[in-house]
């Protein structure tokens, strides 16, 4: 790039960003598109762009407006139709031992009042149709939604046993934790997990202000950005630490508060007067005596060991959701992994998304238990630990065959999560329990390509020619990676051999440009 | 032409329907205002004609900013219901076009962030066979490259702040704001939006010197 150019792209990537250019900074912006083809054609497109924007509405099907102010106007009212009702809905006065006279009196009274008053307005109103009343319902505070997700080892909801998938929590109510741990999501998109012998209470509910008073131990708080005029905080004490969309955790230990702030920025206040920003991988220590906020830094494995307590939270980050449990056992002797997550105490409870879910039990021996699972959204699904304190049923605990689509999806989950190597065994689960299926031959492909993004290019070499020996839909990926393989091996001849067998048989396809270039560097007939 | 005095007139909502038709006719600000207080009064007169007057712009910004004509008629339709439930925040101080597009860019961008979950979602059921390959098999490296292909290839980010600023004319601050991203964040968008341009019309020149 000439330094003509290299001002030309500064200058145009300040105009792209939104800066206004001083005018002869602008002249010189649209000169040089003039000498040069390719930013001509960049002018040329923001050009375009904008016309987009400019242009002339577009015309509307007719449907769209009458489907809009359907559902306007179909929102539900609250519209009296007789005023009886009215005082039906008015509490009902208990009868007293009083004696009917005075109540006649006041009753002709009120009749009198209501003929003088109809007879007077009547005449008046007499030209117009009277509108049946509309009765406007007074609108009390929304509540937001809170609910019990998952609870592990000693979990208590204001003194009874945890329920996770049941009625949503109650504002007022507490959730306490011996040895285990609790989340509980609130909507929209707010996720507090407590550590052991910890104790929090829904102190607010209402939508605009939630509100959690942690009474001892670690609450973690992770949430989404608050919308205006929306808050979270969790507060102890006096200390309030309110958020807006970030993660942070609060611990109470006697007197004192430590408030960490592992993500974003948290405002924490005390009393009335003192009030402090904290930012990301900082504290605020808040100790009853001196009054005053101390701000430190956090150390990284603090920082690791609070990310680890909301760790779980991608159980049930889906909207098709059942709840899995994992019955009792003895405390301590056991505790479970689901989907390879942190492993957590029994008895467990939690919501996870429908689908299939790896289950691994773990002993406090080191014997392991592996179980794969299918949960159904809405349902509840039970299961017993193999083990009952036994190592040796642990070891020859049964293991459920998953159907050849639950592995995809289980290695589908591993790959999103960027774990190719836990996606390449199930994979080859899939091919060995089900080696005559039509995904054991698809997911050849899938793997070479793993195989060749982890350096095992020999192995990725075998699964594409492997998929290659029958053909398929996937037959311009296949030799397309073979061709990659074979150039990672080193074997240029077989690569060119491949490149030729590919743009012969997909002249148009994705990678001919890339191929074309590449069997001109590597020469030959 | 028709006038009508307030003064006239004890119940606001009273006779409304009697006064929509000549305050469609009256091109400014005032009128913009009453039209909308009659929408607010849920007059459905004036709600047809505030519908009427914004559907098409709606449906164009709803068009800019979704991918799809299917996703845009839905937030299209969204957004004019927001619109007309809004009625009573609309102020003189700006115009009902204007007013409009805003309200229009909020529901759009939050119904495809809602859709994009969606998708999320279902994406979990595609057979693994189609991983991680998902573009479109075959394109000829002779066709030239488009502003739809640009678009096809940023991210929903870059994509809706691109649009926002180069289509729609709104500033860094304003898509900041609409998008609820911090400003160097929207920047960095947009650059990065350019250069993914910059990068595929280069790769385009040398494909077709590399023809000749």
């Amino acid at each position: 790039m000439t330094g003509h150019d290299r001002r030309w792209d500064e200058l145009q990537t300040r105009w792209a960003q939104g800066e206004r250019l001083s005018a002869e900074d602008e002249r010189a912006r649209l000169a040089h598109a003039e000498h040069d083809a390719i930013a001509r054609r960049e002018l040329e497109l923001f050009a375009e762009m904008r016309a987009r924007g400019a242009a002339p509405g577009d015309p509307v099907a007719p449907a769209l407006i009458g489907r809009a102010l359907e559902a306007l106007n179909g929102s539900p009212r609250l519209r009296l139709v007789t005023a009886t009702s009215e005082r039906a809905a008015q509490a009902p006065v208990s009868p007293g031992p009083r004696s009917r006279v005075p109540r006649l009196a006041v009753a002709a009274l009120g009749l009198a009042v209501a003929s003088a008053f109809i007879l007077f307005f009547g005449a008046s109103s007499r030209s117009r149709p009277t509108p049946p009343p509309v009765v406007r319902a007074t609108m009390t505070p929304r509540l937001a939604r809170a609910e019990l997700v998952l609870a592990a080892g000693q979990v208590q909801v204001t003194g009874r046993r945890s329920g996770v998938g049941q009625n949503p929590l109650d504002q007022g109510e507490s959730v306490t934790t011996g040895e285990g741990r609790a989340c509980l999501t609130i909507d929209p998109g707010i996720d507090v997990c407590l550590a052991a012998h910890s104790a929090v209470q829904l102190a607010s509910l209402a939508a605009a202000s939630i509100r959690l008073r942690v009474e001892r131990g670690t609450a973690l708080a992770t949430l989404s950005r608050r919308a205006p005029g929306s808050s979270f905080s969790l507060v102890t004490g006096d200390v309030s630490a309110v958020a807006h969309g970030t993660t942070y955790a609060v611990r109470r230990e006697g007197d004192v508060t430590d408030v960490i702030v592992v993500e974003g920025i948290v405002e924490v206040t005390r009393g009335r007067d003192t009030r402090q920003l904290v930012d990301a991988h900082s504290r605020v220590v808040a100790s009853l005596p001196s009054g005053t906020l101390v701000k430190t830094a956090v150390g990284r494995r603090e920082e690791a060991r609070l990310v680890a307590l909301g760790a779980p939270r991608g159980l049930w980050s889906g909207a098709a959701l059942g709840v899995l449990e994992l019955t009792p056992a003895p405390p301590g002797a056991l505790q479970a992994t689901i989907d390879d997550e942190e492993p957590l105490p029994l008895p467990l409870q939690t919501l996870v998304g429908a689908g299939t879910h790896r289950v691994r039990w773990r002993e406090s021996g080191g014997a392991e238990s592996t179980v794969l699972t299918d949960i159904v959204a809405g349902e509840t699904r039970r299961l017993t630990p193999p083990v009952a304190g036994s190592v040796a049923t642990a070891v020859v605990a049964p293991i459920e065959k998953p159907s050849a689509t639950s592995l995809l999806e289980l290695a589908r989950r591993e790959l999103v999560r960027s774990r190719p190597r836990q996606a390449l065994v199930l994979y080859e689960q899939l091919r060995t329990t089900y080696p005559t299926s039509a995904e054991a031959r698809t997911v050849l492909v899938t793997m070479g390509k793993l195989e060749l993004d982890l350096g095992r290019s020999q192995r990725a070499l075998g699964r594409f020619e492997a998929y290659l020996r029958d053909g398929g839909t996937l037959v311009p990926e296949a030799l397309a990676g073979k061709a990659r393989a074979l150039r990672a091996l080193g074997r240029s001849a077989d690569e060119r051999r491949a490149i030729q067998q590919y743009l012969a048989m997909h002249p148009g396809g994705f990678e001919a440009p890339l191929f074309t270039k590449r069997l001109s560097e590597l020469g030959g007939p | 032409m028709k006038t009508y005095n307030f003064s006239d007139r004890p119940d606001p909502v009273d006779g409304i329907r009697d006064r929509v038709e000549s305050l469609v006719t009256l091109p400014n600000a005032q009128a913009d205002v009453e039209l909308m207080a009659a929408v607010a009064a849920n007059e459905p007169s004036a709600q047809r004609v505030v519908a009427q007057r914004l559907a098409p712009r709606v449906r164009k910004v709803a068009g800019l900013l979704c991918r799809s004509g299917a996703d845009a008629d839905d937030a299209a339709q969204a957004a004019l219901i927001e619109i007309l439930r809004s009625a009573a925040s609309f102020r003189v101080a700006t115009s009902l076009e204007r007013w409009a597009d805003r309200v229009t860019v909020r529901t759009t961008l939050r119904t495809a962030h809602r859709e994009r979950s969606r998708r999320g979602l279902l994406e979990r059921w595609v057979p693994a066979d189609l991983l991680p390959w998902g573009a479109p098999l075959v394109r000829s490296p002779l066709e030239e490259v488009s502003l739809d292909a640009l678009l096809g290839r940023l991210s929903q980010e870059r994509f809706q702040a691109f649009v926002l600023h180069h289509a729609l004319d709104y500033t860094v601050e304003e898509i900041a704001e609409l998008t609820g991203a911090p400003l160097g964040t929207v920047k960095d968008r947009l650059v990065m939006a350019r250069k993914q341009l910059r990068k595929l019309l280069c790769a385009e020149a040398r494909t077709r010197g590399g023809d000749r």
